[in-house]
């Protein structure tokens, strides 16, 4: 899958999203899919294929978060998943393949998430690194992030 | 994916699950080719 972020922080999306070998077809699990992503276009890709529907598709972000962002700042992804950087210091995860990321996340970040937590469909926000984020790598499996320490703030 | 310093989008390589968002399959993608869908949207990040 492919992401574009606009400096107007609208995102949109193109290609597999990792839920299931089969987006081209049209299958059952890709119509179950798009409702989780929201990329609408997916959800007739089956029927519009002579037309050309694989342009990148607008996400509503709202309501995939449940709630408006104005600062999605960053988005990185991998093969597994994305993670989406709110603002300076907020990071969101959000699996791509279903069961086994959520497991093996589970098992090397138990600090982090929780398999109720991960099945949920939204983003889940790594607390832990509510930090001045600086880079984040985000490989198959594993995320590396860089940041610093909150500043401390100083009543004059 | 390419992303210039005019904020054009040029992409190229697998494309068998239409990743390039150039609006088809087409296997493969030899040549980079624009993305003429963001010429109204400026994208300042690629993922």
């Amino acid at each position: 899958m492919t992401l574009f972020l606009t400096s107007n922080s609208d995102l949109f999306a193109c290609g597999w999203d990792g839920y299931s070998s089969h987006v081209s077809s049209g299958s059952p699990e890709i119509n179950n899919l798009n409702e989780k992503l929201n990329i609408r276009a997916y959800k007739s890709m089956k029927y519009q294929e002579s037309t050309k529907p694989f342009y990148p598709s607008k996400i509503d972000t709202e309501r995939l978060f449940g709630q408006k962002f104005l600062t999605l700042t960053e988005v990185y992804c991998s093969d597994q998943s994305i993670i989406f950087q709110v603002g300076a210091s907020k990071l969101y995860w959000k699996p791509l393949t279903a069961s086994k990321t959520t497991v093996r996340a589970s098992q090397t970040m138990p600090n982090f998430f929780s398999p109720s937590k991960c099945n949920k469909n939204a983003p889940v926000h790594i607390k832990q690194l509510d930090k001045e984020i600086t880079n984040v790598l985000c490989a198959r499996y594993q995320i590396f992030v860089t940041a610093n320490e909150k500043p401390e703030t100083k009543s004059i | 994916m390419c992303l210039t310093s005019n904020r054009e989008i040029y992409s190229f390589g697998l494309n068998n699950n239409g990743q390039l968002g150039l609006g088809d399959t087409i296997h493969h993608v030899s040549t980079p080719e624009k993305i003429r869908q963001f010429t109204s949207f400026p994208i300042k990040t690629i993922a």
